[in-house]
Formats: structure tokens, sequence, C-alpha cells
């Protein structure tokens, strides 16, 4: 439907330039804003050094990841040699962290964005046209709500075989759904609003309205709901992964190292709980930057 | 000329920001008598409702009482302690709101709300009674099928229907003074009409006070029998409503009328400028970056004297002794 | 003079709120209006009457269920979107609150460059298109770059004003836009539009519950009860000698207007006409009692399709 009636190349570079409408001047704002929230800007440095470490993991991490030491198994964090310590097999936990987090970090945030992406797209679809187009786009959404997401994903991961994409793939299906229905809700209140009457009134097609004036105005409730939902997803990943659905052992991975860990808990409780440390200061980071990219959303905190 | 029942003195509301204060009532005074109607007539921003709130001492920091006095059968209702003042609120001095469907529970029903009220203050002893009561209760404010709007819910009822009940649920204690804050502003013009009569009906049978809070000046010519005009926080001319009305002498309230279209008025005169900035106040007399007879003290940094002509008062350089 | 507007029989249903599936309320029972060229027709009502479905129904912002909608010679009713959207430049609404009416996030110079996409001007064209229609409401360039929150409510509605004007309409609904607004800022809007409607000659239908600014601004009145237009005529003439008992209550309820009567006997002359009102046939057709003044009559004989046509009077 917004392919349809989609606008010009021409209608698209217009008023972006002149009228600076969303793109440059939310950039712009953005930059400001983290200069000035100091609490962002050291979230999203540490996020930077993370995947930074993480992307150079042949060059940062200090020992081979699948390399055993069966006379050093569960070593606590600190002990010599192994700064975090060693897993159940006697491999150094922080190698096995720093090359896991490629996997991890991807598996997290990639089915989050596709989430966004095409849940978001149903969403304003659904919110904006209303009558039929809405009917059919939410009936569809509640049969995907209807499996329940765990038994979903296994499903379509077990149909498309293993692999990290098919991870990614599947778990994305999952997420669709509720940030349909979160955009969705956000647009229904946002068309109710009189400056889309106006929209409307005015003349311009269906696309550079939801473009132009519906998407900065209901971009911050998905926008805030997929941030929230990095880390849970990194660990329903995990969980994909440990039914040997995505990555294979032994290659590492957050959630899967966690999951591995979890009968050692009684036995070595400190070394057990490292891994659910990046898990949690990721989440912890993006919810920080999240909550700092609606508030740029918002021109009103400004 | 009737007994004062409400005398407020000097009353200065502030709100308290990190690097600000704002002043948002400046020493506002006026009196009102037993079986009175007195309009606060002002626009958005001018302190008519933080007046009012200030007077029951409903407000919540940042914002503060920071001075004056208010008297009420002879106790300054700002020095209370603070049971004695819930105590007085709701029995003895009621209120009614723009918005009664946010008043209301929207789950229970309106006989159960108003006979709750009734238990709550006393005034009926057990169940029957208050359910007694609560039917006349509603009779008076002219509501018709009482006894089925005693089982309905908020949201079933119309708007003006629900501003009957609020009006019944406040005078249900029998308070001296009720303050209606804008009780007809969100009203269509019969409902409106007919909720401004009921009030004055209410105030005369029952021998009640009524501060009347409005931006509206046809609806103040209406009920009123004394108004206060507050402009920027601080009130501007005050007196009898019919000679206010008709011979307002604050240039404020000559052009407040002058821009409201009437049966009678072929041009508009709006007020030039913007309302003046409470935050951050011209020197001398709010109004007179506005006024079009703006004296010389007015623009400097004097703010003018409240000068006092029988019942009548106004706060203008032009009526000063020796201006003219 | 020929009509630029004009609609008849106008139904319009919405579906029942926590009513039972296909329940409906009627909000608009068969109304037909013309607006003249240049003139302002002020529709008056209390919340609920329809009259601002009428106005959307006339700018086919809604579809309406029956009747017909016609548009400087063009059917409304059954265009499609894209011969609709040619002819949104010439159409025009102007809302309520100024503020709810302004996107939060962005500027004031997007918003009112916006209405300008259709036209597919350049940017310099844009932006002095912008301009000239500032001047036009007395808006100046310094509020270009602001967004709606940081405008006075005064400076709101101009813009508001000025998203509906620049791209030079013909005709203009104006919905209640001064009730949201204090009454300093009233008087200063309702002059802007007085000025302007001379300037530019706008046909505008000017809908208000406010009967004295409807009466301060239109050159003639419709009055809406209950889905219908239960009395029209020159505005004048509706208020000085209103017919129908409903125009009667609502002049009556006019707050201030009267004050050497008593509480007690105005509320026995609204009581009055409440009874007659509950006593007057709804949906009677519209009889012609003076030239141009049109009123529901339930002794006029109920012909499909015959007088209750209130087309252009003779007399006009």
């Amino acid at each position: 439907m917004i392919s349809a009636a989609g606008p010009t190349a021409a209608e698209l570079r217009g008023p972006a330039g002149e009228a600076g409408l969303a793109a440059p001047g939310t950039l712009r704002a953005l930059w400001t804003r983290f200069q000035h929230d100091r609490l962002a800007t050291a979230a999203l440095a540490l996020l930077g050094l993370i995947v930074l470490i993480c992307i150079a993991a042949p060059l940062t991490s200090p020992h081979d990841p699948l390399a055993t030491e069966a006379v050093n198994r569960l070593a606590p964090p600190g002990s010599p040699g192994h700064l975090l310590g060693t897993d159940g097999e006697g491999r150094d936990m922080l190698s096995r962290l720093i090359w896991g987090g490629r996997t991890s970090l991807v598996t997290g945030v990639a089915p989050v964005l596709i989430g966004l992406l095409v849940g978001g797209l149903l969403g304003l679809v659904a919110g904006y046209y209303g009558g039929l187009t809405r009917t059919v786009i939410l009936r569809a959404v509640d049969v995907l709500f209807a499996f329940p997401a765990v038994l979903l994903a296994i499903g379509i991961a077990v149909t498309l075989g293993p692999g990290t994409s098919h991870v990614i793939i599947a778990l994305a299906v999952v997420l669709v759904p509720s940030v349909a229905r979160v955009t969705e809700s956000a647009t229904i209140s946002a068309c109710s609003q009189e400056y889309i009457e106006a929209a409307k009134a005015s003349g311009v097609h269906d696309a550079s309205i939801v473009l132009y004036q519906l998407v900065s105005n209901v971009a911050s409730a998905p926008l805030a709901y997929c941030f929230s939902i990095i880390g849970p997803v990194i660990v329903f990943a995990a969980g994909l992964n440990f039914l040997g659905l995505g990555i294979q052992p032994p290659d590492p991975e957050w959630g899967s190292m966690l999951y591995g860990l979890q009968s050692s808990l009684l036995v070595a409780p400190l070394t057990s709980i490292v891994p659910g440390i990046p898990i949690a200061l990721a989440a912890l980071l993006l919810d920080v930057i999240g909550n700092a990219v609606r508030d740029v959303l918002d021109p009103r905190l400004a | 000329m009737s007994a004062t029942l409400l005398s407020v003195e000097n009353l200065r509301t502030q709100i308290k920001g990190e690097r600000h204060t704002t002043t948002v009532v400046d020493g506002v005074s006026f009196e009102l008598g037993t079986q009175q109607v007195l309009a606060l007539i002002g626009e958005s921003g001018s302190g008519k409702t933080m007046t009012a709130l200030s007077i029951l001492r409903l407000v919540t920091p940042p914002v503060a009482i920071n001075g004056g006095r208010v008297w009420y059968q002879g106790k300054d209702l700002l020095r209370l302690p603070a049971d004695e003042m819930r105590m007085l609120r709701g029995r003895q001095i009621a209120m009614v709101f723009q918005n009664p469907r946010d008043r209301f529970d929207p789950l229970r029903t309106i006989g159960e709300q108003l006979i709750e009220v009734l238990r709550h203050h006393g005034v009926a002893q057990n169940r029957e009674e208050a359910s007694r009561r609560a039917l006349a209760l509603l009779r008076e404010v002219q509501l018709v099928n009482v006894e089925r709007v005693m089982k309905m819910y908020p949201n079933e009822v119309s708007g003006g229907m629900l501003q009957r009940a609020m009006i019944a649920i406040a005078i249900a204690p029998s308070p001296n003074l009720l303050i209606a804050d804008e009780p007809t502003s969100a009203l269509d013009v019969t409902i409106q009409s007919e909720i401004l009569d009921l009030l004055k009906d209410i105030e005369s049978t029952r021998s009640m006070s009524i501060l009347f809070i409005t931006h509206d000046i046809s609806v103040a010519r209406q009920v009123a029998d004394t108004v206060a005009v507050m402009y920027a926080g601080q009130i501007v001319e005050y007196g009898p409503a019919p000679r206010v009305l008709a011979e307002p002498q604050h240039p404020y309230t000559r052009a407040l009328l002058a821009s409201v279209p009437t049966p009678n008025a072929d041009v508009l005169h709006p007020i030039p400028g913007l309302p003046a900035d409470v935050a951050n106040p011209p020197p001398g007399c709010r109004f007179a970056p506005r006024c079009p007879s703006a004296t010389v003290h007015g623009r400097a940094s004097e703010p003018p004297p409240w000068v006092q002509t029988g019942t009548s008062g106004v706060r203008c350089w032009l009526y000063a002794e020796g201006a003219q | 003079m020929p009509a630029l507007v004009t609609a008849r029989d106008l139904v319009k249903r919405f579906p029942a709120r926590g009513g039972r599936r296909g329940e409906s309320v009627v909000a608009v029972a068969g109304v037909g209006v013309d607006l003249e060229l240049g003139e302002t027709l002020g529709l008056v009502g209390e919340s609920g009457s329809g009259k601002s479905t009428v106005g959307r129904l006339l700018l086919r912002l809604l579809r309406p269920d029956s009747g017909s909608i016609t548009f400087d010679g063009q059917q409304l009713e059954h265009l499609g979107d894209g011969a609709l959207r040619k002819l949104r430049p010439r159409m025009q609404i102007i809302f309520q609150n100024p503020y709810s009416a302004l996107n939060p996030r962005m500027v004031v110079e997007e918003i009112v460059a916006f209405n300008l996409r259709p036209a597919r001007l350049s940017a310099k064209q844009r932006k002095e298109r912008v301009l000239a229609t500032f001047g036009l409401v007395g808006l100046g360039r310094e509020i270009l770059k602001r967004y709606p929150h940081q405008l006075s409510g005064g400076q709101a509605q101009r813009v508001g004003i000025a998203r509906a004007l620049v791209s030079s309409p013909d005709f203009i609904v104006a919905d209640e836009i001064v009730s949201a607004l204090d009454v300093s800022v009233q008087a200063e809007i309702l002059s802007l539009l007085l000025d302007l409607r001379k300037r530019l000659r706008l046909t505008t239908l000017f809908i208000s519950h406010n009967l004295n600014v409807v009466r301060y601004v239109s050159d003639r009145s419709a009055v809406m009860y209950k889905g219908r237009i239960v009395e029209m005529g020159s505005t004048k003439l509706l208020y000085d000698s209103p017919r129908h008992p409903y125009t009667r209550l609502l002049i009556a309820s006019v707050p201030g207007a009267d004050q050497v009567t008593s509480v007690a006997a105005r509320e026995r002359e609204r009581r009055e006409l409440m009874h007659e009102l509950s006593a007057y046939p709804e949906g009677s057709p519209l009889v012609e009692v003076l030239p141009g003044h049109w009123v529901e009559d339930p002794k006029a004989p109920a012909e499909p399709g015959g007088t209750r046509e209130p087309g252009m009077a003779d007399g006009h």
C-alpha cells in the first residue's frame, strides 16, 4: 500500500533539504543532546568500546576461546592468567566472552532491527488506514501471538535448520507482532490528533504524511520497546542455541555460556554468573541510550 | 451590606523553580459577603485558579503560599492546623470543578458516591437516611428521574447532568462557601445557562456564598454580585458587578470588555501585545506595555497604587491622586 | 451569485460506541446548504448536533452515506482519492485547538510548507510563499524555526490559519477556531478572519457553539439541532426574529445577555421553550418564511424533494 502511493525521489529529497524535515536535524539534535547528557555519552562510549573489543576479538582475546585446560576448571574470576576465570571445560572465560560477543550482539540486535522495521511498518499502515486494512493486519498478528513465543521461534528455527541467520529470522518473526501492536496503538493515538487530519486535508500523498508527519510522532514507543528488549532477546537466542538451533558448541556465545554454567551455580557461584554480566550490561547501556534517543525525538524536552 | 464570610488579605503564592521564583498570586485581597457571588475574572495564567487553591490550601510543592491571611469566620485558614483545615474543606467550603467527569469514580454509581459523601461528613446516620437525603439533593439540583440517576454510572449521564450531580455532592454537607472553578466552561450554552441559574437558586435558598472563577465576562455578568478582575497575578479592579461591567475603570477591564463579541458590538478591539509573563513581569504596571493610556508612572518602575473609592477599587496610575 | 459549495440531503452515520454490531448513530440527518462565493455562513449548534461532521463532509474528509456535495461544479461524493487530492489545496480547514492541530515535532516553517508539497515549488518559491502568507496573517519570520509549544495560543492559531491559507484556497471550514482561546486572543483572531475574508474573498463555513461569535462574523447563519438544520437565514434576521423554538432557546441561553429578567423568569422562559421544542415534530420540511429565511415547519406538507431544499433564495 505504501509503495503504491509512494513518494517520488524528488518528493523525498524536496523538503528534507530546505525546510529541514526529519533526518539532518534529528542527527544534529542527537549529537548535541548526547554532548549534554553525560550518562548517555558514557553509555554510548562504553557500548562502543565493547563492540570494538568484540570485533577485534583475534587481537583482544588473551587466549584461544576453544582451548581447554582440564586441570583448571571453574577457576574463579581473578585467577592468574584467567582474569574472569574459566568455565566447566577449563576454557578462558574472558576470551570466550569476547568471541561470543560477536554472535550475541548480532543475534540480539539484528532480530530487533528487523522486527522494528517490519512490525513498525505493519503497525503504521494498520493504524493509519484503519478499517479493513487494520483488521487484516491485526488478525494476522494475532495468529502469530496465539503461539507461545518460544514454541514459535523453535518451530521456525527447526523448519529453517540450524544456523545463526535462521535464529535471527525466527526471533524477528516472534518480535513482529508485539512491535506491530505497540506501533499501531501509538499510531491510532497520533492519528486522532488534528494535525494528521490537517495533513490529510492538504492534498499530500498518504506516504508523505506517514513519513513526515506520523513516523516522528509514533517512533518513540516502538523504539523504547525495542531498546528494552535487546537484552532479553540475547538470552532468548541463547535458549535456541542451547537447543542446538543456532550456533553450535563449542563456539562461544553469551547466552549459551550462561546456560552451560547453570549446573555449576552451587559449585562455583561467582564464575557461573560471569556470562550474565555482559548481557545485563549491554541491556542497561542500550536502555540508557534508548531513553536519550527518545528524548531527542521530543522537541518539547530540548 | 451583608456580613463578611471570607476575607482574603494580601495573599501571595509562589512557584519555586530551580533558578527563578515566580509569584503567581501577588498580593490578592478581596472580601466575600454572606449570600454573595464574587466572580474572579481572568485569562489563563492570571492566577485565578491558584488563588482559589491557595484559599483552600490545596497547593503542593513547588507551589507554596508565601504570605497573607485568609479570614473565614474569624479563623485564619492559612494558620489553621492541617487536620482542622481538612475538616473544613468539603464540609464548610466545597468546590465544583470544570470537568466533573474527572472527579467521579467511573466504577461506582452516582448514588453510591453521593451517599458516601453524606455518611463521610456525618450528615446522615444510616444508609436509609443517606439515601433519602441523596434523592432530595438530586431533586434540589433539578434533576429528574432521580431514582434512576442514583443507579447510573458517571459515563451513562450527560456532562450537564454530571455537573448537577457534582453540585449535589458539593452542597451535601451544607457548606457556607462554594468555590466554583469554571463550572460551566465545558458545557453547551443551553446547559450552561441552566447551571448558572441553578447556582444562583442554591445561593439564595441555602444562603450560601459562591466564589466563582471564570474567564468569561458574560458568565460573570449573569451570576456575580461583585467582580474582581485579575491580570498577571494581581487584582486590577474590584467592585459591584453592575458598576464594573458597565463603567469599567481599569484599562484592562475596558479592553477585555471591548474584545468580547456581544449582540451590540459592531467592532471588536483586540488587546494589543501578549499577556504579561508572570515569571518576568514588567517593572511598573503589569498592563502598561499593552495599555492605551499608560502614564509615565506606569511605564516606569513604580507599581501602581491601589485606589479605593467606596466599595470599588482599581490598581492604576490614572486614578492616583494628583495623576490627573 | 453562484454557489461555490452546495450540499443536498447529506446523511452521515457513525458506528455506535459501546453498541452492538451494526448499530449506528445518525450524526447528520439530511442537511442541505449553499455557500455563495465570498460569503461566510455561520453554523451554530451544541456539541453532538453534527455541525463539525457537516464541515468535514463538505471537505470530503468524511464520506457521506448519502446525499451530494458540489464544489465549484464538481461532484465530490464519489470522487476518487487522486482527484480529491488535486482539489484539496482549494478547500482547507482550521481547527479548534491550535496546539493539537500543529505537529509537535515540526517547526512552524515545516508545518506551513507541508501544505505546499502538492504545488511542487522550488525551495525558494516555497519559502517566499510561506513568508507572504505569514505577512497576511500577521506573523513575523522570527517564529519560522520555533516548535508549536514555543508559541502563544494566538500565534499558534495564526500558524494554523497560515497553513490553511498558504495554498490559496477558495473555501475554508473554520471549526470552533476561537473556542480554545483566551478572550483577548479571540478578538484578535476574529478580527484577522474578518480582514482576510475581505482581502481574499474567502468562502467560509464558520462553525461555533458561541452565538455571539457567529453573529459577529457571519453573513448568514444556520442552526443545527440533532443532525438537522432547523433554521437558516441572514444573521441579522435570525437573531432578531428567531422562529424555531430551538433557535429561541439558544438565544435565550446566551449568558449575560439579559440582566433585567430575574432568575426565576429566565428559568420559566427556558422551560416553556424546552416544552415547545419537545412537542415540535422532528424532521419537518424547511419552509421559506421570509426571503432567505428558512425554518423547519411542522405544518408544511412533507413532500420528498419538495420544500426541504434550502437552496438559494430568490431574494439573494
